[in-house]
């Protein structure tokens, strides 16, 4: 179905509103592999992924006839996944710890370099780097760069200062930075066998 | 969404991590459609009294049957459906004797109904070595239930012991809040009062799990069996059991395969034709909200090409149904045209007639039109090719684009026209 197409939308949601098995099916089709990209983000393994995943579509399927039409379908499906996601984060908040060290988020942030260092791997490779951080780096990552979150706002969501926000970003990426040159070294010594 | 400026480090990290994917599994539908609240349609409609299903306990310790109750959800006049147990349900111990033998154990544990069988067969045996009671027998006691428990509340109020002792007729109605269908969500509860005018408290038990609650809500799936058991009991008496099973009815299935007709009359008709056919189901062919068909399977003629939201609703006897909606798509079948010709005599491309046609044996009439809408010229038969001459005698038409216009018609007056343009390219 070419959810482009107003018309389909507006069939789509009244069908799944209706509780439409056929057609919510065919949406939750049509969205798995974007949405199931967008839970692996936020989750620490693939089984919380897909948890997080499944939850968000019975509220997406809860909600969904109170989509208002702005704005696309698959925009207001992601939306409910992220906000899921980031409510998963934080009832296991208490688990983790946060780091607060600012003075060595400044330090790192200037480490950024703009060598493209993540070409030659491809998103579901990086993405399992990105799995594997620590769910706070995880979550704040997540939230800014791939969701377009600014740290203002990730400090609102998460309850965390914004340099906070900050620190754990630059981590982040200095983790997944060590993380995909671990990778290439493996490649490397692959080769040299 | 995009609110800040990323660094290209992270834009090149974006970028690659958006075109992870993930292959779609089945399983996780199934999974998930699991655990959907039942479809809002039937359920928003308000709630319909089923079936009140009327077990009359005699004695201390009764026992229904296990047999499925799964069609026995019949409609009766009223709108109501009752779940009635046939009379082989009812069994009491040792009802064959003049007595029933009344076991006193009051600290029975609680019986999961799935064992039942066994525990019953267990039972029978232990009464043997318990102390017992004799107590009349159902036929006895049955004429004279009313008197009978307005006995019971005197005595109840009056705290007396009586250790065997139910010397009354206690009838527990199942009722039961919903549509007895796969997917669907039922309620089974119990006249609270009437109940509790009796013992002193009951306990659910669904499947052998004690459900905490006044009422069993369940959300029906297939093949699977549902032993409810409700245990009432009371001060110094032998726990009362109640228990019934039942299945829920399976769903119709809805799903329907369609073929997009190509011939002349029916090109944007599709047939559309649902996957299970049965005399008791009913069909509802839906789309845009308006009611297309009844039947198993239909033909739908389409306005236009396009890609059509078709739903089918099926329903059974028993008055479960499914809907299933699928986007239908309607194309135009028609061979792509040549869309120039030279008649210049060189054996290619002389004249214009529009191929696709051959075989078709209706009316037929071409003419093409100059762009100033003036007909330049038109036949009937399809060897008549156009050589690009005015009504193919006169003078060489100009160069440039024409219009040309087939109308077709079959003996039942079905009736279409194809349109498009065709360019001169040269003359000799």
């Amino acid at each position: 179905m070419d959810l482009t197409d107003k018309e389909v939308v507006r069939q789509v949601v009244k069908a799944c509103a209706k509780g439409d098995r056929g057609m919510q099916q065919e949406l939750y089709k049509q969205m798995y592999s974007s949405m199931m990209a967008v839970c692996y983000r936020y989750a620490g393994r693939p089984e919380d992924a897909k948890d997080i995943f499944q939850e968000g579509f019975i509220k997406v399927f809860e909600k969904i006839d109170r989509f208002n039409f702005k704005g696309s379908l698959q925009g207001w499906i992601r939306r409910i996944m992220v906000n899921h996601a980031i409510d998963h984060y934080r009832k296991n908040k208490k688990k983790y710890a946060f780091s607060e060290s600012l003075v060595e988020a400044e330090k790192i942030a200037n480490e950024d370099n703009e060598d493209n260092w993540s070409s030659e791997f491809d998103g579901n490779t990086l993405l399992n780097c990105v799995q594997q951080l620590s769910p706070t780096y995880r979550t704040v990552f997540s939230m800014y760069v791939l969701d377009g979150y600014t740290h203002a706002e990730i400090s609102e969501e998460l309850s965390i200062s914004e340099g906070t926000s900050k620190s754990n970003l630059a981590k982040a990426k200095r983790n997944l930075r060590k993380m995909i040159q671990e990778l290439r070294n493996n490649e490397e010594a692959q080769i040299n066998i | 969404m995009k609110k800040h400026k990323l660094t290209s480090e992270e834009q090149a990290l974006k970028t690659k991590i958006e075109q992870a994917s993930f292959d779609y599994q089945e399983a996780d539908w199934l999974n998930l459609e699991s655990k959907l609240a039942p479809k809002k349609g039937f359920w928003s409609s308000s709630k319909i009294l089923v079936a009140g299903l009327v077990v009359t306990a005699i004695g201390t310790t009764l026992w229904l049957n296990k047999e499925n109750l799964n069609d026995s959800f019949e409609e009766t006049n009223h709108g109501t459906v009752e779940l009635v147990p046939t009379e082989s349900k009812i069994q009491t111990i040792n009802s064959d004797e003049p007595y029933e033998k009344v076991v006193e154990d009051k600290d029975a544990t609680l019986i999961s109904p799935i064992e039942s069988e066994t525990l019953h067969t267990n039972k029978s045996t232990e009464s043997n070595t318990n102390k017992q009671a004799l107590k009349p027998t159902a036929a006895q006691e049955q004429n004279q239930s009313n008197k009978d428990l307005a006995q019971i509340d005197e005595k109840s109020t009056s705290h007396e012991k009586s250790t065997n002792s139910f010397d009354k007729e206690l009838e527990v109605d199942f009722i039961f809040d919903g549509k007895n269908c796969v997917g669907e969500q039922v309620t089974v509860r119990v006249d609270e009062q009437a109940i509790l005018s009796h013992v002193d408290n009951y306990e659910w038990f669904l499947n052998g799990e004690q459900i905490k609650s006044d009422r069993i809500q369940i959300h029906l799936e297939a093949d699977v069996n549902y032993k409810l058991l409700l245990k009432a009991y009371s001060e110094n008496k032998s726990p009362l059991i109640f228990d019934t099973s039942f299945k829920a009815n399976p769903l119709p299935k809805s799903d329907f395969e369609y073929e997009d007709l190509n011939g002349f009359f029916d090109d944007l008709v599709a047939s559309m034709n649902a996957v299970e056919e049965a005399n008791e189901y009913s069909y509802s062919w839906k789309f845009d909200e308006a009611e297309i068909g009844t039947k198993s399977s239909l033909n739908y003629q389409f306005k236009q090409t396009g890609y059509y939201p078709i739903s089918l609703t099926v329903t059974s006897s028993n008055n479960c149904s499914s809907t299933n909606t699928k986007f239908v798509e309607v194309k135009e079948q028609m061979n792509e045209f040549i869309n120039a010709f030279s008649p210049d005599n060189d054996g290619i491309n002389d004249s214009f007639m529009p191929q696709g046609f051959e075989e078709f044996e209706g009316q037929f009439n071409l003419s093409i039109y100059d762009l100033k809408g003036q007909k330049v010229y038109s036949t009937d038969s399809k060897d008549e090719p156009w050589n690009g001459t005015f009504e193919n005698k006169g003078r060489k038409m100009p160069l440039g684009i024409y219009i040309w216009e087939i109308k077709i018609s079959d003996t039942n007056n079905n009736y279409r026209s194809f349109k498009d343009k065709v360019e001169i390219v040269s003359f000799n």
